[in-house]
């Protein structure tokens, strides 16, 4: 038998429809349209100057039905890489949808020059976020628009470095803990992803 | 006459209203107190050293009834454009600064006025109290919010311009100057009304 409020819902009621997240640390998530399970993040990832994957940023979802919208996020941890003394560590990312690149999402991100190529001290938490819009009459993946989304595609976002060798980027990556060098397993940390299906 | 889920509540619920959430790309967006178009962001902007509105920022909202709160939520990419990009922002409403929404941003100086390679995502927000017995903007608090309140963001430079901040911004795009489509990323614009 049906809850009541199947029959009868709420007058107001808001426009989520589920909500996935989770660290990348192999987990299997359980929602609403399916059983997804994350990447298992156990490691730095050194960037080059040719695009690769960001670990631990992959997913294949398939949103609900009646869904409009789908906001993707990802977040990690963005650092300097200290090879030839490292300083700013800039970094280009690009996110994907299914293999098309959704370019109004492009973001560059960099601590400030240190003042020398030494002192890479920049660490800090980033993330690429996009909203999907699937309310479009036709597919336009480029600019995130879509005319519906009822299997599943792959999201992910794809990084390289700056192409001079004083400023590489290291993601994933702890260089101080406690006032001394990481070791083990504070040496990264996991990203995190988050998608919201909207109504 | 109620409504029957009224007497009958659902099992779980929670007290989020509506959400409001898009890529700022010109899109509309239908929920239950109305249909809101988004800010279409097609390029960055350079701050100065008078306020001006962040792009993408701006939105003319009015809560559902028997709202309580509202969350504005702001996410944009900032970037120095000189040395350490010391910026000032803040969050309007109807054209009033609310006081405690202040932030500034910047970036360790480079060592000198070059070398502006600060650039990562920031965020400005306010959440709106609408439990009070009087209005009072500059605090954000709002006794009857009934119709059309604009929001939005403003920054400006620190002054002098050698210190210069972009917002929507990239920079060192694949590894050289940022070209075209890549010299600007889309903010992304978040409300939530809670009853």
């Amino acid at each position: 038998m049906s809850n009541l409020t199947d029959l009868f819902p709420a007058p107001t009621s808001n426009s989520i429809l589920e909500t996935l997240v989770g660290v990348a640390d192999g987990r299997s998530v359980t929602v609403s349209s399916g059983t997804y399970t994350f990447s298992n993040v156990t490691g730095v990832q050194n960037l080059n100057t040719s695009y690769a994957d960001i670990t631990g940023s992959s997913i294949s979802y398939t949103p609900p039905a009646e869904t409009k919208y789908v906001s993707y996020k990802f977040s990690y941890k963005s650092d300097s890489r200290d090879i030839n003394y490292g300083s700013s560590g800039i970094h280009t990312l690009a996110l994907y949808l299914d293999g098309t690149r959704v370019a109004r999402a492009n973001k560059s991100i960099a601590g400030n020059y240190s003042g020398s190529h030494s002192n890479n001290h920049a660490t800090f938490t980033q993330y690429i976020e996009f909203v999907f819009d699937l309310t479009a009459g036709s597919d336009d993946i480029a600019n995130g628009k879509l005319a519906g989304w009822t299997s599943a595609k792959v999201i992910k976002v794809m990084a390289r470095d700056h192409g001079s060798p004083y400023y590489r980027a290291t993601i994933h990556r702890n260089t101080a803990r406690n006032g001394t060098n990481p070791s083990g397993e504070f040496t990264y940390l996991q990203p995190m992803i988050k998608i919201t299906a909207f109504k | 006459m109620n409504n029957l889920s009224d007497s009958f509540p659902a099992a779980s619920s929670n007290n989020i209203l509506e959400v409001i959430k898009g890529s700022a790309d010109g899109r509309s967006i239908t929920v239950g107190s109305g249909t809101y178009t988004l800010e279409n962001v097609t390029t960055h902007t350079n701050g100065t050293s008078s306020y001006q509105k962040a792009p993408g920022s701006l939105i003319a909202y009015t809560p559902p009834e028997n709202a309580r709160s509202v969350l504005y939520k702001f996410d944009f990419k900032w970037h120095s454009i000189g040395s350490s990009g010391i910026s000032h922002f803040y969050v309007d409403v109807d054209g009033t600064r609310i006081t405690n929404s202040h932030k500034t941003f910047s970036e360790n100086y480079s060592g000198n006025h070059g070398h502006m390679h600060g650039g990562r995502n920031e965020s400005m927000y306010w959440v709106f109290n609408l439990t009070t017995s009087s209005d009072n903007a500059a605090n954000g608090e709002f006794a009857n919010w009934t119709s059309n309140k604009t929001i939005q963001v403003k920054f400006r430079r620190y002054d002098p311009s050698s210190y210069g901040v972009a917002v929507n911004y990239n920079r060192y795009y694949d590894g050289s100057t940022a070209t075209g489509s890549n010299t600007y990323t889309i903010p992304t614009l978040t409300i939530i009304a809670f009853k």
